[in-house]
C-alpha cells in the first residue's frame, strides 16, 4: 500500500485537528481529570468560615464545617500532600490577623498531620500511597481581645503531588 | 509491491519479508514527524502541559472570619467603703478601706469607634436610720492607667471614668476618697448605689 506526500501530511493534519478540537471542548483540565486519566484532589467545602464569640468564653473558635479531601489517581502511586495559606487574614478595612492562629486537626493520621498555618508557606500536610484517599481536616481559630471587630478573609491552596 | 520482496522457499510456501522502505518515502516520513511536531505537537507542549503531564493538582479553600463589636466590662469590687477614726474634728479625705478600686475593659471595637465608662450616683449618701444625708460629690477619684481620667461623684450627670479606642484588655486603677467634714456630718452609716455607663460610639 504506497502512501503518497499529500495522503501523508492530510492524515496527520487531521489527527492533529481532531486533537486540538478535543482540548478546546475541555479547556478545564478537570472535565479530564473526571475520567480517571490525571490525578484528581477535591476539597469540600471549598469555603469554610469562623464566627468569632466572646474570647474569654470561647478562646479556640470551630470553622463551620470540616473540610473533606479526596485523593484520586489512575493507579497506585505515592503522593504528598500539601497546604499553603496564600497570606494572613485581611478585614475589610486592611487590618491583619496573624494566619498562625488558624490551625488544624486531621485525620487519619497518618497520612495526614495536624499543623498551624504559616503566611506563604508550603506545609506537608501528608504522604502516602495508594489509588484513592479520603482524609478530614477540622480548622480552628484562635479568638483573642486584640482583634479589630469585622469580617477577615484569606485563600488556602491545597496541591497534590504524585511522585 | 514496493518495500516487499517476494521470496520462495524450499518447500514452496511463500515468505514475505518486510525490507526497509525507499530512500524517497523515508525522506517524507522525516518530514511529516518535523511538520507534525511543530505544528501539533510543540503548539500542544506549550498550551496544554496541565492536560497533558498532569502529575499534580491545586485545590482552594477559602477562609472567612467574622469578628463582631463586643466588649466587656469587669470590676475588681461591688463595694466601696470610707470610715472616720478617731475624734477628727478637722476636715479630711478618707481613702476607701478597699485600696484600689480595678476596672478593665475588654473590647472588640472597630477602628474608628471608641468605648467611655461613665459612673453615676443615684441619689446622695443617705442614712436610712435618720434621715441625713451626705452630698454624693464629697466622693472622688483618681485614675491611674492609660484613657482612664480623675473625676468627682455626681447624682445630676455622668462622670467620665475611662475613654478606649481599638481593642484590646485595657486595665485602669480608681482611687476613691472621701472628703469627710466632720463639723457637717454627723456619724452614721450612708449608702447609696453607684452605676458603671457604658457606651460604644
Amino acid at each position: 500500500m504506497k502512501v503518497d506526500n499529500k495522503t501523508f501530511l492530510v492524515k496527520w493534519f487531521q489527527a492533529g485537528w481532531l486533537v486540538l478540537f478535543l482540548l478546546f471542548l475541555f479547556p478545564d483540565s478537570s472535565e479530564l481529570k473526571a475520567s480517571g486519566q490525571w490525578v484528581t484532589l477535591t476539597i469540600s467545602p471549598s469555603s469554610i468560615s469562623f464566627l468569632a464569640g466572646d474570647p474569654d468564653l470561647m478562646p479556640r473558635v470551630s470553622a463551620s464545617s470540616p473540610v473533606l479531601v479526596t485523593i484520586r489517581l489512575p493507579q497506585s502511586r505515592s503522593w504528598r500532600l500539601y497546604i499553603r495559606a496564600e497570606g494572613n487574614l485581611i478585614g475589610d478595612q486592611g487590618q491583619v490577623i496573624s494566619i498562625s492562629n488558624v490551625s488544624w486537626v486531621a485525620s487519619p493520621k497518618p497520612p495526614l498531620v495536624d499543623g498551624v498555618l504559616l503566611a506563604g508557606q508550603s506545609l506537608e500536610l501528608g504522604q502516602g500511597q495508594g489509588r484513592l484517599f479520603n482524609g478530614q481536616l477540622d480548622f480552628y481559630f484562635n479568638n483573642s481581645w486584640l482583634y479589630l471587630a469585622g469580617t477577615y478573609t484569606q485563600v488556602v491552596t491545597f496541591t497534590l503531588m504524585v511522585i | 509491491m514496493a518495500g516487499w520482496r517476494k521470496n520462495i522457499g524450499r518447500k514452496g510456501f511463500k515468505v514475505m519479508i518486510k525490507t526497509m522502505a525507499p530512500a524517497r518515502e523515508g525522506r517524507i516520513n522525516c518530514l511529516g514527524l518535523f511538520l507534525t511536531f511543530f505544528l501539533f505537537v510543540f503548539p500542544l507542549l506549550t498550551l496544554f502541559p496541565a492536560q497533558l503531564f498532569s502529575q499534580s493538582d491545586q485545590a482552594l479553600l477559602n477562609l472567612s472570619v467574622t469578628i463582631p463589636v463586643r466588649f466587656n466590662l469587669e470590676i475588681s469590687n461591688s463595694q466601696v467603703s470610707f470610715t472616720r477614726t478617731g475624734p477628727v474634728t478637722q476636715p479630711q479625705a478618707i481613702p476607701a478601706n478597699e485600696g484600689v478600686f480595678s476596672l478593665t475593659l475588654k473590647i472588640a471595637g472597630s477602628q474608628t469607634a471608641n468605648v467611655n465608662i461613665w459612673l453615676v450616683a443615684n441619689s446622695d449618701l443617705r442614712d436610712e436610720s435618720t434621715g441625713y444625708t451626705i452630698p454624693v460629690e464629697t466622693i472622688s477619684w483618681k485614675a491611674e492607667g492609660p484613657g482612664f481620667f480623675a473625676g468627682q461623684l455626681s447624682k445630676a450627670s455622668p462622670a467620665l471614668v475611662a475613654k478606649i479606642s481599638g481593642s484590646g484588655i485595657f486595665k485602669g486603677n480608681l482611687y476613691f476618697s472621701f472628703a469627710d467634714n466632720p463639723q457637717l456630718y454627723a456619724p452614721g452609716n450612708y449608702q447609696t448605689v453607684v452605676t458603671l455607663l457604658a457606651e460604644a460610639i
